[in-house]
């Protein structure tokens, strides 16, 4: 017996195996990309041909013009029908579990999706720079800053990235990092892109907090030294209302001199005033900076020690400067104090960069190897500070030899 | 019997030569030498003969009387030395007596003349003022300030920060925060930079330049 169905109803039944077949279609590619196992793979790519093979049997054994088969009894079709709802719901289950797994595990799919939705930019290179995986914000910022798509991450770095910061027209601040990655492909580069305006923005205000700050700490230490220089001249005048007061003595001593006809000591008296207070106005005004050489040799003589220096002097207020005055210092106050002599011999030597100064003395000779104490370690620890070098010899008489490099100012 | 020998070390003339007018003028006592930088010191004390030091503690190009004193102190301690300073930085005192040095005058105010500190001095007796001259700062007195606190004054006008002075003085940054702001509501000053300005200006404390080791 043949049965009739509806051309309508034909169409529809067409259409739902139609859609069923499209759905195993996708249910295959979609457990595939998954990477879900070979027999779930071979048993969905079953259902597939499973709904083609039934597409094909209803179009062929339906009483159509051009059908290749002849058209079945109702019982085949039945059989038919029934093949093609289990066909459908086993779709259905199917479809369903392939969402399923898509929710609860990863796949590439996944991890390329949540990859571009991250708010940081990322890319992985190889180490010639050919991009391997970047997502779409690192992309946007590659193309904003260099004005080109990220296709060498090599070039974008040398360009953008080695700065470590970049702020985008849209006022965004990115950090840029970039770091080596041991991985199973070989070391690859791991460039990231963070966003640090809020940071940045802190930053740059603390930094200009720190230029103020070291520029009030200028000003203070400036001002310390003017306030040096002001409490000087506070003792200054303090001393000269003190002058100002004994000369008012002076005055009225001169008149009670004048006025009752003091005696001739009485009158000595007045006078020696009057040159006291004339001696301190009689002042030169205050020099700040002298010879500080000359003077310590000057010191040196009034100590009964005649410095006798021979070959250049270094320049006033070099390091070699401050050093050999240093020696100089050392050795007279070791003359008298320990060699008992009348004359120290400085003699300087200038040698290319370096300064040589040698002292030795008219003294006596040490009775062993000099122990090194006071003045000398003092010496010793100033001349290495500054890269010279010391050498005290004890015969076969005292002497001290200090070297030490043209440098900069003392 | 023989006048004692003194040595002035003092770098502003006016002054110095007001030392010398009281020692010249004086018959217990004789000028050895007058010298306006406290470096050239120990030469003098070398050639011996120097009973006594009238040193001042800023002298000419920097160098300190005190640092002078400890040095001398230590080779020739039977050398007396008087401090005289017009400097209220309250640390000279406790550095004077801690370096061994004799007796401390302040040129401002102490009352006592010199003459006569120097003549006690040679007696052997060592006088000091009890304690460095009372001055203001804002509202308050210099006697109102712990030691702690004159510490990270002194420190604060070097213009250092917070995170700075801690570590200089082993503090974390948030007690010398607290130092700071109480000593500013003592003072009555707005901002710690009135404050630095102020106590540098007082002469209270007097930060010294670091020297490297």
């Amino acid at each position: 017996m043949i049965c009739e169905i509806p051309p309508a109803i034909f169409g529809l039944l067409l259409t739902a195996m139609l859609i069923l077949c499209f759905a195993e279609m996708f249910c295959v590619i979609a457990m595939v990309l998954q990477h879900r196992g070979i027999w779930q793979t071979i048993s969905a790519g079953i259902l597939l041909i499973g709904g083609f093979t039934l597409f094909q049997l209803t179009v062929n054994t339906a009483q159509v013009p051009g059908a290749l088969l002849p058209a079945w009894s109702l019982k085949n079709k039945a059989i038919l029908y029934i093949l093609f709802l289990l066909l459908a719901g086993l779709t259905i289950w199917e479809f369903f579990t392939v969402v399923q797994w898509e929710k609860e595990n990863w796949s590439p799919n996944t991890v390329r999706e949540s990859f571009n939705q991250l708010p940081t930019g990322i890319c992985f290179s190889d180490l010639n720079g050919s991009v391997l995986l970047s997502n779409h914000k690192m992309e946007e910022i590659c193309l904003a800053a260099s004005g080109k798509p990220l296709l060498d991450a090599n070039a974008f770095w040398d360009t953008v990235g080695s700065q470590g910061f970049v702020t985008l027209g849209s006022g965004v601040t990115w950090n840029l990092e970039r770091r080596i990655l041991s991985t199973q492909i070989g070391d690859v580069y791991q460039i990231t892109a963070a966003d640090v305006t809020r940071k940045h923005a802190i930053m740059q205000e603390l930094k200009k907090d720190q230029q103020q700050l070291q520029q009030i700490q200028a000003r203070l230490l400036q001002y310390s030294e003017s306030v040096t220089e002001l409490t000087r001249e506070k003792e200054i005048l303090a001393a000269k209302i003190r002058v100002h007061d004994s000369l008012g003595e002076c005055l009225l001593a001169a008149k009670r001199c004048i006025v009752t006809s003091a005696g001739r000591k009485e009158k000595e008296e007045v006078l020696k005033m009057w040159r006291q207070n004339l001696t301190l106005l009689a002042v030169p005004p205050d020099h700040e900076k002298s010879d500080s050489l000359g003077e310590l040799l000057s010191a040196a003589k009034t100590v009964g020690v005649r410095v006798l220096l021979t070959g250049p002097v270094p320049p006033a207020g070099s390091i070699a400067r401050a050093l050999t005055e240093a020696a100089i210092h050392t050795c007279v106050t070791n003359t008298v104090r320990h060699a008992h002599g009348s004359e120290l011999y400085v003699e300087m030597i200038k040698d290319g960069t370096h300064w040589t100064c040698r002292c030795t003395n008219n003294g006596c000779v040490p009775d062993g190897p000099v122990r090194e104490g006071g003045g000398l370690t003092t010496l010793r620890r100033k001349t290495e500070r500054e890269g010279g070098t010391m050498i005290v010899e004890s015969s076969p008489r005292f002497a001290l030899t200090i070297t030490v490099e043209e440098g900069g100012l003392s | 019997m023989k006048p004692y020998r003194v040595l002035v070390v003092e770098d502003q003339v006016m002054p110095r030569q007001l030392f010398e007018m009281f020692i010249l003028s004086s018959e217990q006592f004789t000028l050895a030498a007058s010298i306006d930088s406290a470096v050239l010191a120990d030469v003098y004390c070398a050639g011996g003969g120097i009973d006594l030091i009238l040193m001042d503690v800023v002298t000419k190009n920097g160098a300190n009387g005190l640092e002078a004193a400890e040095n001398i102190k230590q080779r020739w301690p039977k050398i007396r030395i008087i401090i005289v300073t017009s400097m209220p930085e309250c640390s000279y005192l406790e550095r004077a007596r801690k370096i061994g040095v004799d007796s401390f005058w302040y040129k401002e105010i102490s009352r006592e003349p010199i003459l006569s500190l120097m003549e006690r001095t040679m007696a052997g007796e060592s006088v000091y003022p009890d304690a460095p001259p009372e001055i203001r700062l804002g509202l308050a007195m210099s006697g109102e300030f712990t030691q702690t606190e004159l510490l990270i004054l002194r420190e604060l006008t070097g213009g250092y920060t917070d995170a700075e002075i801690g570590e200089h003085l082993h503090l974390s940054r948030f007690t010398v925060r607290d130092y700071v702001k109480s000593m500013r509501e003592k003072t009555g000053f707005r901002s710690r930079t009135e404050l630095a300005v102020k106590a540098r200006q007082s002469g209270l404390v007097i930060l010294e330049a670091k020297q490297p080791e």
